[in-house]
């Protein structure tokens, strides 16, 4: 089904999808974030969360408390509520975060210099230059994919994912950056290492910065690093 | 009160209905697996919807309880003693204070839900005692539980005396845990990218359930089934939910689920027989049929009705 610009298709008994548009892209992601904002106003009985991604809001439902039909008209009301609101904190100025960028902190530091013709400091500027956005959180709770990563950096996965990914590596894929709040498996090309607490689950706001945020690498000494509590293995 | 966990071979894990409202930060639902057998525990002993069970997987153990408490043990076919003297599953039990209970690994199922009047009162995390290994959320440490750990379990409402009832689930109610499995799916998704020959191979072959399930998912091995697109950026994963990798094997994702990911699916398993399929074990058949959205709130309103009978039919030996 397709109406104002927005699509939909059933997920299971108690979830239907809503497709924003075919691509991930900066006004796709604000639309996802302004959609889950207003729906959220509304306090619906029936709503029990929603996830929002790349191009997409998996709307979650209780199926005892309203049915398919109705919930469609509900997402229909909303999208046309959606010219007039705005988003909150679309204008919030970048969340900086501080990296240590070195071959011992980042494994894949030199592989991915050699790999895309740059010199270290060229691929540190490169990864430093630009300000990303949350895409959308995931695989890990608190695993925030960060895009847009400048094309020149922009490499398939490791062929075999490494086991271990120390907690706080910063890491690329494809047009991807993300840091690893929790040690975890992983297929990301490691160039540095974040010693901030990204994720607390027993802080009162376990993230500091979440999706739609903007977020700014900032390079930092191993003086520095390790003054913020970074770990050298 | 405490349950002293003495010895306990296989997964066990604190488990309630999950976690709710933290999907934006990735965090997972959680929750007990077969949330029927767990449910109907609770309900035996007065419990509320939100108590913690302790939910043992192809495991056996053994608990001494620290003061007088009732417990009651419902799921997988299996043997249950206290002090060595044979108890029934499905019905509540007084246990004194040093008493053993033990649970043998199943002999039929998968999944037992230990249950205490008052409920277990581990950490809460996120509004959840639910233990998430792979989110390292939930119990003492974030893993599962271990020897020697001791459950700390709430007051019950009703006090403690020796004067109290037990109850048992009328024999109408307790589920047979069957080795071959039809699967109710809600057409949903990608569905439209896997053709109607694809669609046909799926609803028309048997599956096994492989040894690599787990409370994340559950990967089925049968009849490889194609997709015309795999080129999906990451989206919102729903409760049972069958994604279908490159290499055509269909995997049911549970409780334990990742929040997003980019593999095509072709729909979702009815809640009601994921609970089901929690209780099979590796060499299960499964086959899977085809239903509406409009089938499944059917089912669902049917299912309400039948839970609302069996708790009329609890009855107070």
């Amino acid at each position: 089904m397709t109406d104002h610009n927005l699509s939909w298709v059933v997920a299971g008994e108690a979830a239907i999808l809503v497709y924003f548009s075919d691509i991930p892209s900066d006004e796709a992601l604000e639309r996802i974030q302004q959609f889950r904002q207003t729906m959220n106003r509304h306090s619906f009985n029936w709503l029990m969360d929603s996830i929002p991604s790349f191009t997409s809001l998996l709307i979650e439902y209780d199926p005892m408390q309203t049915d398919y039909l109705a919930v469609v008209q509900a997402i229909k009301r909303i999208a046309e509520q959606l010219v007039t609101d705005t988003v909150n904190g679309a204008d919030k100025p970048p969340v900086e975060l501080p990296v240590y960028y070195s071959e011992q902190t980042g494994p894949d530091l030199l592989a991915v210099a050699s790999q895309t013709r740059l010199s270290v400091e060229e691929v540190i500027a490169c990864h430093v230059n630009t300000t990303y956005r949350v895409y959308a959180v995931g695989f890990a709770p608190g695993f925030t994919y960060l895009a847009t990563l400048d094309k020149a950096l922009a490499l398939p996965r490791l062929k075999t994912p490494r086991l271990k990914v120390p907690k706080g590596s910063v890491a690329i894929a494809e047009q991807q950056t993300a840091i690893y709040p929790q040690q975890s498996p992983g297929g990301w090309h490691i160039l540095g290492n974040c010693p901030l607490e990204l994720f607390d689950a027993n802080r009162e706001l376990p993230m500091h910065f979440g999706i739609g945020d903007k977020v700014k690498f900032k390079p930092i000494s191993r003086q520095a690093y390790i003054e913020l509590g970074g770990v050298l293995s | 009160m405490s349950l002293v966990i003495v010895d306990v071979i296989g997964l066990a894990l604190i488990q309630d209905q999950g976690r709710r409202g933290f999907y934006d930060i990735g965090v997972t639902v959680g929750g007990a697996m077969d949330m029927e057998a767990h449910n109907m525990a609770n309900s035996l002993l007065k419990n509320g919807l939100q108590a913690a069970t302790v939910e043992l997987s192809l495991a056996s153990a053994k608990f001494r309880a620290t003061k007088p408490m009732q417990l009651c043990i419902c799921g997988a076919e299996s043997a249950l003693t206290v002090n060595g003297k044979q108890q029934k599953l499905w019905q509540t039990f007084l246990v004194g204070k040093g008493d053993i209970v033990e649970i043998g690994t199943p002999l039929n199922g998968c999944r037992s839900y230990l249950a205490v009047a008052g409920g277990f009162d581990t950490p809460e995390v996120f509004g959840s005692r639910s233990i998430v290994v792979r989110e390292k959320l939930g119990g003492y440490n974030g893993g599962p539980l271990k020897n020697g750990e001791e459950l700390i379990t709430k007051a019950s409402h009703q006090g403690f005396s020796c004067s109290i009832e037990n109850r048992r689930c009328h024999d109408d109610y307790i589920p047979e845990y069957s080795k071959e499995l039809i699967l109710r799916v809600v057409l949903g998704y990608q569905h439209r990218s896997f053709s109607e020959v694809q669609k046909r191979i799926f609803f028309s072959s048997g599956y096994e359930v492989s040894a690599h399930s787990d409370r994340m998912g559950y990967r089925l091995s049968g009849q490889a089934i194609t997709c015309d697109n795999y080129a999906l950026a990451s989206e919102g994963i729903c409760f049972g939910a069958i994604q279908v990798p490159a290499d055509g094997q269909p995997i049911v994702l549970m409780r334990d689920r990742q929040t997003i990911g980019g593999y095509p699916k072709i729909g979702a398993v009815l809640s009601i027989d994921m609970a089901k399929l929690s209780q099979a074990t590796p060499g299960c058949k499964v086959s899977f049929q085809p239903i509406t959205v409009e089938e499944s709130h059917n089912a669902l309103h049917l299912y309400a009705a039948r839970l609302e009978r069996s708790i009329k039919a609890i009855k107070t030996l």
